[in-house]
């Protein structure tokens, strides 16, 4: 007897029809897709390093309302010359696009020759931030956006200070033992030491007067505290520790949270001036993704965003069209203000003799403690 | 003799893992460290440049006696902290040493384990609290007639904090060698008349100095390389060789002193490495003799 056999219909397109050899096909072909969006991920995927706290919450906020790029975040370990080391020790090896810095640390990136040009053309955003905002590298072309203006200016805590400091030869007060919080020579350009500088009619070319005054300080034993970092700050301050320093906007928002401070960012002595700075980035010579960076920073400077990061950080916007937020109040000055009460310093000098100032710290004032 | 010849081929065949790993990650990392050490910094750049000339100067620096005061504070405060942590650690260890329960023994011990596994960062604030306005430290100053930012109540409170650390390490090593003790010496020595005190300082502490010069060089050699205690806990006024060394390194970016300060540290510390052991050695050879 013949046994029956199954007749399948007679196939009329094969497309239709799931076969072994499509089946097949299709898994060779899923890598390949896989590999094609991390393509495109890649292409429009930045390194970047900023810094921790309030800093990279305003900034992740702030990207997230655009879809162009995607950041991977790296956070400054302690200030923002901490990073330098790491990619000098990799360079010319891509490790970062975007790099956030600030005017204390601009000279030695363009000491180094790391940072990409930028031009209007490029980041027209860039057009509405102040000229005297941006750094110029050898060549003369920028090569920093600026997003933020902040200072740092003298204050006190209200509530523990034992005087209410008006002039800075009541550091010297032998009311102050032990209250004041003063800075490592590493931290901010050694900004606090040029204040005293100012205070004894010195400057950022002559800073002996202010080495003299720091030395008379340490010994009336009135240094309570060398703060290394902003933590280290905040913490002392905010616990009580210690009274009285000279600081950034951010840091004294920090401590003002908990505890009424005084912020003398409005005092025309000299020592008292605030110092302006800005903070920013820059892009890295050695990114391969440059065009997607700039359209990035673009994005960053325009005064919306400019206007929302600076709120998020407590600092006034570069962007001339955005709005300072009250937070940003102290160190938001109109023109005919800022000659009276701030001080621009020039970093280039005290870059390139920090090395010098700091082995004069661990010589003469540290011994004094 | 092909079978000795084997055997040493087999051992060197073993070890060449590991001496390929400490080549890569160690020696030539510290020959790149003596290189540097020797090269002209410019300031205001990163590190020395690719063509630095060689110098000296980085080393005559450290001769200056400000430099000294750093290198004896460093290993003062490291020596007493080291000192402490063991004479605390012992009694700790010969109480766990000698619990009858293993599982209470295992307890114990198990403790020790957890505070050494509690981070770092975390420890070193919760000391930075309790010896700061927030904590006792209004109390404590006051009792000690110190003032709370005085360089001497700082430097208590980073040798608290050495302390704190390296008790627990100490006390680890030493449950391993008061173990090894025949307690059945102890108590013959106090049948024959001796006190519980002259039957432990005559009989125990001689023979675990091998243990207690093992627990002292380690708690010794990680206290004068601590970074993180001195960095917190000191405020800026107390402050370590690795303070200066992470300070040229990270913040100043003059990678040829950090490296001469680096070598210098590397070298007093080997050599108490080599000096502390055979001092023990004569120690007990002169307790035994």
């Amino acid at each position: 007897m013949k046994r029956a056999t199954k007749r399948s219909a007679p196939l009329k397109d094969n497309a239709s029809y799931l076969t072994r050899r499509s089946v097949l096909a299709g898994a060779a072909a899923l890598p390949l897709l896989g590999t094609r969006s991390k393509m495109a991920q890649a292409a429009t995927s930045l390194n970047a390093v900023w810094w921790g706290g309030p800093w990279i919450e305003a900034i992740k906020a702030t990207t997230a309302k655009q879809n162009d790029v995607s950041v991977k975040w790296q956070l400054h370990s302690g200030g923002a010359a901490a990073v330098l080391p790491k990619i000098k020790s990799a360079w010319p090896v891509y490790q970062y696009d975007v790099v956030g810095s600030l005017t204390t640390v601009y000279p030695a990136l363009v000491k180094e020759g790391w940072c990409e040009p930028l031009t209007f053309d490029e980041i027209p955003n860039m057009r509405d931030i102040p000229e005297r905002l941006f750094v110029r590298g050898s060549d003369n072309q920028i090569i920093n956006a600026p997003m933020t203006l902040t200072g740092k200016f003298w204050g006190y805590r209200k509530d523990t200070s034992p005087i209410q400091l008006e002039n800075l030869d009541q550091l010297l007060s032998p009311r102050l033992r032990g209250q004041i919080c003063w800075w490592s020579p590493t931290y901010g350009g050694n900004l606090h030491l040029l204040s005293l500088a100012l205070h004894r009619g010195g400057n950022e070319h002559n800073l002996e007067p202010g080495w003299q005054f720091l030395k008379e300080i340490a010994k009336a034993g009135n240094i309570g505290r060398v703060a290394n970092t902003e933590s280290d700050f905040i913490n002392s301050v905010t616990t009580g520790e210690t009274s009285v320093s000279i600081a950034n906007l951010s840091n004294w928002q920090a401590v003002a949270r908990n505890h009424a401070c005084e912020f003398l960012s409005r005092d025309a002595k000299p020592g008292l001036k605030t110092f302006i700075y800005s903070e920013g980035c820059v892009i890295l010579k050695n990114s391969p993704n440059k065009a997607a960076a700039k359209r990035y920073l673009n994005f960053l400077l325009s005064h919306e965003n400019d206007e929302d990061y600076c709120k998020g950080v407590g600092q006034a916007p570069a962007n001339l069209k955005s709005k300072a937020g009250d937070i940003a109040k102290p160190v938001f000055f109109y023109t005919e203000e800022e000659e009276k009460f701030t001080y621009s310093a020039n970093f280039e000098i005290l870059s390139a003799g920090l090395d010098a100032m700091t082995k004069r710290f661990e010589t003469e004032i540290a011994p004094l403690f | 003799m092909t079978r000795i010849l084997r055997e040493k081929s087999q051992r060197l065949l073993l070890l060449l893992p590991p001496l390929v790993v400490f080549s890569v990650l160690l020696i030539l990392p510290l020959g790149n460290v003596v290189d540097q050490s020797f090269r002209v910094f410019e300031g205001g750049s990163i590190g020395a440049a690719a063509d630095a000339h060689l110098t000296l100067l980085n080393y005559s620096e450290l001769i200056r006696p400000t430099y000294l005061f750093y290198f004896i504070q460093t290993f003062r405060i490291g020596f007493v902290g080291s000192v402490l942590a063991v004479t605390l650690a012992f009694p700790i260890a010969y109480l766990i040493a000698r619990m009858r329960s293993q599982f209470w023994r295992g307890i114990a011990s198990g403790a020790l384990i957890a505070l050494i596994s509690v981070s770092t960062l975390v420890r070193v604030y919760a000391l930075l609290l309790a010896f700061g306005p927030v904590g006792y430290g209004n109390q404590l100053s006051a009792i000690l007639g110190l003032g709370q930012n005085s360089a001497a109540y700082t430097e208590m409170v980073v040798l608290a904090g050495l302390v704190y650390f390296h008790t627990p390490i100490s006390a680890l090593v030493l449950i391993g060698t008061i173990q090894g003790l025949n307690s059945e010496l102890i108590e013959a020595a106090q049948s024959l008349g001796a006190s519980r005190w002259k039957s432990h300082l005559s009989i125990t502490i001689p023979l675990c100095l091998p243990g207690i010069s093992a627990a002292f060089l380690i708690s010794f050699t990680v206290c004068v390389s601590a970074f993180v205690i001195p960095l917190i806990l000191g405020k800026g006024k107390v402050l370590f060789v690795s303070n200066l060394i992470y300070n040229r390194f990270s913040e100043v970016a003059n990678y040829p002193s950090g490296s001469a300060i680096s070598v210098v540290l590397l070298s007093i510390t080997l050599f108490f490495v080599v000096i502390v052991p055979w001092l023990f050695t004569r120690l007990t050879a002169a307790s035994s003799g």
